[in-house]
Order: structure tokens, then sequence, then C-alpha cells
């Protein structure tokens, strides 16, 4: 995966750059998504793998925001990882057998 | 080691996920079939809350637990139903097609009464019946072919006679 590759994606209002989510990573958040655990683990997870996307500095500024109530879990949880999987997919090729 | 009489306990299963054990408790039939839905997170689904929030934990803390949970689902299916894994799934989705239920509930065969093990014996007996020794091989056949990627998990018992493997596919194919 190349390392210069990033996504830009809005959070109310404000850009940031995501690197493409590892697929192990993407995987990891649909199983504790799907395992029916508690709500919280689900975030958790969620945003563990978009914290390393994020960057430190980046990852600060947004729980900064989470944190103040200017963004809301929801955006975080569901909109921003969405988008991002969604980006990315969007990106990849088609498999080779694809018609 | 799995025991000869699994099939019929009715006692918990254990899982390890990075490095921690994990009892499963003991679920009827019924709890299994559903949980045939998300095959690979059989274990978390089949947990108590409890535990299941701990094996999320440790999902999120280590990225390599989320093939170890795949893999001990895959492995207590097979030991709890007493067979290969994939042989349980496929009884297990036979037994709720419209039919096969049908003839199981007339029978007084209740999935959440049964342990999987008993269930999946109840739906080979019934799919089997009135079959005659060919027709019994190919079923047998057809049950024990593993799946796509589990392929090496075949075991075909060892040591199998040349001649012997011969005559059983001449026997299983009609071909002579």
């Amino acid at each position: 995966m190349g390392d210069d590759k990033y996504y830009t994606i809005q959070i109310k209002g404000t850009a940031y750059r995501f690197a493409p989510l590892q697929e192990d990573d993407v995987t990891r958040v649909v199983t504790v998504i799907n395992m029916s655990a508690s709500p919280l683990k689900s975030l958790k997870v969620i945003m563990k793998v978009l914290s390393g996307s994020a960057g430190a500095e980046q990852w600060d500024a947004i729980t900064d925001r989470l944190i103040s109530g200017e963004v809301s879990v929801e955006d975080i949880s569901g909109k921003l990882f969405k988008k991002l999987v969604e980006r990315q997919k969007a990106d990849q090729p088609a498999p080779a057998d694809a018609e | 080691m799995p025991s000869d009489f699994a099939p019929i306990l009715r006692e918990p299963v254990t899982v390890t996920v990075a490095g921690t054990r994990i009892s499963i408790p003991y679920q009827p039939a019924a709890v299994w079939a559903k949980g045939l839905e998300r095959l690979s997170l059989l274990a978390a689904v089949l947990a108590g809350p409890d535990d299941r929030d701990r094996i999320a934990d440790l999902l999120i803390e280590h990225p390599h637990a989320v093939n170890e949970l795949r893999t001990e689902s895959l492995r207590i299916l097979g030991e709890a139903a007493g067979r290969k894994w994939w042989e349980a799934g496929r009884l297990l989705s036979t037994s709720v097609q419209p039919e096969v239920l049908g003839r199981l509930v007339l029978a007084n065969v209740d999935p959440w009464q049964r342990s999987v093990g008993e269930w999946c014996a109840a739906v080979y007996a019934l799919c089997v019946k009135g079959q005659d020794e060919k027709g019994r091989i190919r079923f047998d056949f057809s049950l024990s072919i593993p799946p796509a990627d589990h392929e090496d998990e075949w075991d075909d018992g060892g040591g199998l006679d040349p001649a012997a493997a011969m005559a059983a596919v001449s026997q299983m194919t009609g071909k002579r």
C-alpha cells in the first residue's frame, strides 16, 4: 500500500486527511460490530482504527471536538468510518474475473 | 481432546483467543443453528454477554485475534457436533429446510431440547433413511467434502489402500 495515499474527508466543516485503512482493520471493525457486543465496544474499535488512519495530531483535534460536543459519536463511528471504507472501495480496481 | 461422547454432552466448550481461555456455556442446537449466520464469529455469538465483551476487547487489542476467533469458532462447532465442522454446518443448514424440519418436529425432536451433536445425528439419520448402500456412500461423500480453502483439513483417514480407494470411487460413481 502506498504511503502517500490519503483520503480527505470533512467532519462538520473541517477537512482531515486519512490514510487508507488496512483490510485487516476493516475486518476487525466489522467483526466487533457483528458480534453483538456492547455498543461501546463497536465505538472503541472504530476509534482505534480511525486514530491510526488519522494520525496522532489530527486525531487529537477530532477527539477534542468530540469531547466539546461539536462533533457527535455518530459523526465518527457511523458516518466517517463508512465514508472512508466507501471511498477506499470505490478506489479499488475491479477483480480480474469481474465481467 | 474431543470425546466420543461429545455429541450427547451438555458441557461448556472452551476457546482460546489472543492467549485468553474463554468458556462458552452449553447451548442447545437451535442456538448453534442460528449462529451459523455468523459462522466466523460463532464463539462470540454463543458466549455470554460479559465474555462477548471480553472477546471484543481482545479483538480490539490484538489484530490477529480475528483469525483466531474464526478458527476457534469452526473448531468448537466440530467439537460439539462430534464431526467435521463443515459436516455439522451442512447438517444444521439442512435441518431448517421446511421438509426436514417438519419431519424432525413431527418426530418430536426439538432443537431447543437437543445438543447440536444430537440434532446433527437426527438430521443425518433422516437423510440416509431408506437409502441403499450406494446412496448412503454418495451422501456421506458429499457431506465430507470440505469447503473451498479448507481442503487441507480433509482427513482421509491416512494410509488408504489405493486399490480400496479405486474400488470405492468406482462404486460411488457407478463406473466399473
